[in-house]
């Protein structure tokens, strides 16, 4: 039993190193988490934190919608992986970029790399922060950024432009896809959402003004307690 | 021993700014906190309010203190005294006191809550001393509700959980919902916003006008601003936490010519008025006797005078009496 929680205990702290020296932008922060164990599994771990953490400052979304608390863990959780998951996918798409550009880089340390972009979202509960929130969520996807960027820069030796053209394409190709081919996928997500969270997550706050604040009575036997 | 109380500090504001979005997202979800049904207009009165419903006010004030505030009668002695002094100033009118601004659910901080104690215990402290350092925690808890109301993605969860209240404490005044007897409300630094955004729901729920006034208030970009009759802002030169909202929240902006505070502008709803050098806080304040302006009022006077002739001049208060020669 002693022997798992070392074991867990040393997992955790690979993946707070990883998370610090990412964040710290350090340019070697590959080379460190690919010598540790697991390394694979440290870097999904950091995805899934940063994920879970952003919905945290996102959750007015699970609050507005009733989600009660077991679900909204579980959501948390779910939105940890579809988070992950979507890293892969951008960095499908910066790879295939890379081959269309002609410069080719290998699959696995550019999602590993994008994956450890996650880092800077595990202060995604900050955007939770009355008025500065939605800034700080900004500063956090901008720092996300120059952490792949860091790093594929000291990975692949490439200048910060044409990492930046790569990273950029890739990011617009996964944009384009979002609201094409895939869409089946987009609708598949939202539906296991629904599930998680037992409801239809289609409340929004801008409904409780039209619902409530409306002066015409039409509405007048809508309450509160819906 | 500088560092741990740094850290300390940093922890403690961390802390209260994320649990303030969380008080108002959490009774909303039913997650703690009663839920009520909204009031709708004809809807049976309290036994208490029955009577005083028989003879209702011309014109209905509600106050809604500044972050100093503790609960609802708990707040800095400065301003219970300008409140007392105040009333007499609005003949035809009921001041409604009791309610809590801070709180969704009207529960002030001493009341049933996780903190009581603590805030008991600051409680204690500023009756010894109101300017111990450590009862600005009430100031910075009641600071971050105020940044929540000014939020849009929380404002209008949290506006609707004080107008509810604010609808409550008319009643057992015994206010008529659907009377259309008019509402003024009344707030003071981050009780203005607070009443700005409470007024998104207060005309529906009562059938009647509302006007707010501001007094030094933080106010944003608050689609409340849709729904008032007029707003009063009033403001001193030397007040820069009022000068803030303007600052603070883009929609106040002139670049957004269509957000909700532009728009009131343009319409006529916004009326803005310098009561002189005015300070927020300290010597100089809206609630100052010992500055003297110079017609020979105090500061506390002429911010009273200012309200009640600028709701006289709407008609919604009653002449003052003639006094005996």
């Amino acid at each position: 039993m002693s022997e798992l929680f070392d074991t867990l205990w040393r997992f955790l702290g690979y993946v707070f190193t990883g998370i610090g020296e990412a964040n710290r932008l350090n340019p070697r922060v590959f080379e460190l988490v690919a010598e540790t164990p697991w390394s694979n599994w440290v870097i999904f771990v950091i995805a899934v934190l940063g994920g879970a953490s952003l919905l945290i400052g996102q959750s007015v979304i699970l609050f507005v919608n009733r989600v009660q608390p077991a679900r909204f863990a579980l959501s948390l959780l779910i939105n940890g992986v579809v988070f992950a998951l979507s890293l892969v996918s951008w960095a499908a798409a910066i790879w295939l970029v890379s081959r269309i550009l002609g410069s080719p880089m290998p699959f696995g340390p550019v999602v590993r790399m994008v994956g450890l972009g996650a880092a800077p979202y595990i202060w995604g509960f900050l955007v939770l922060i009355p008025w500065a929130g939605p800034l700080i969520g900004r500063v956090l996807a901008v720092w996300s950024l120059l952490v792949v960027l860091a790093g594929l820069m000291q990975l692949y030796q490439t200048s910060f432009l044409t990492t930046l053209l790569g990273v950029g394409s890739g990011w617009l190709l996964i944009t384009l896809l979002t609201y094409t081919l895939g869409r089946p996928i987009i609708a598949l997500r939202n539906r296991l959402f629904r599930r998680v969270s037992g409801t239809a997550l289609d409340a929004r706050v801008t409904d409780l003004l039209a619902d409530f604040a409306r002066d015409d009575r039409a509405s007048s036997d809508r309450s509160v307690q819906r | 021993m500088i560092n741990l109380l740094f850290t300390g500090l940093l922890a403690l504001l961390l802390l209260s700014a994320l649990a303030a979005p969380l008080e108002s997202l959490g009774w909303w979800a039913g997650w703690f906190g009663e839920r009520e049904p909204a009031p709708d207009a004809a809807g049976p009165l309290a036994p208490t309010a029955q009577a005083r419903a028989e003879n209702p006010a011309r014109h209905y004030m509600v106050y809604l203190s500044g972050i100093g505030a503790i609960t609802d009668s708990s707040l800095p002695a400065e301003e219970i005294e300008w409140l007392d002094r105040f009333e007499p100033k609005l003949p035809g009118t009921e001041l409604v006191r009791e309610v809590f601004p801070y709180s969704v659910t009207n529960a002030g901080l001493t009341g049933n809550r996780m903190f009581r104690r603590s805030w008991t215990y600051m409680e204690k402290l500023r009756l010894k001393n109101e300017k111990n350092l450590l009862t600005m925690t009430i100031n910075l808890r009641n600071l971050f509700h105020v940044l929540v109301s000014g939020d849009s993605r929380y404002g209008p969860i949290y506006s609707l959980g004080v107008a509810q209240e604010i609808v409550k404490a008319l009643e057992l005044r015994g206010y008529r919902l659907g009377s259309g007897i008019p509402v003024t409300v009344l707030g003071w630094s981050g009780g203005g916003q607070v009443a700005v955004g409470a007024a998104t729901f207060l005309r529906r729920m009562l059938g009647a006008p509302i006007r707010v006034v501001s007094v030094g208030g933080l106010l944003s970009n608050d689609p409340g601003l849709d729904h008032v009759t007029r707003l009063y802002h009033f403001y001193g030169d030397k007040d820069p936490i009022q000068a803030m909202g303007g600052k603070m929240y883009i929609g106040r902006w002139k670049w957004f010519p269509e957000s909700h505070w532009n728009r009131a502008m343009r319409r006529g709803v916004i009326v803005m008025t310098s009561l002189g050098p005015f300070s927020h806080n300290g010597a100089g304040n809206y609630f100052d006797w010992t500055t003297i302006a110079p017609d020979g009022r105090p500061y506390a006077e002429v911010t009273m005078d200012a309200i009640a002739d600028a709701l006289r001049a709407e008609g919604v208060l009653d002449q003052p009496k003639a006094t005996a020669a």
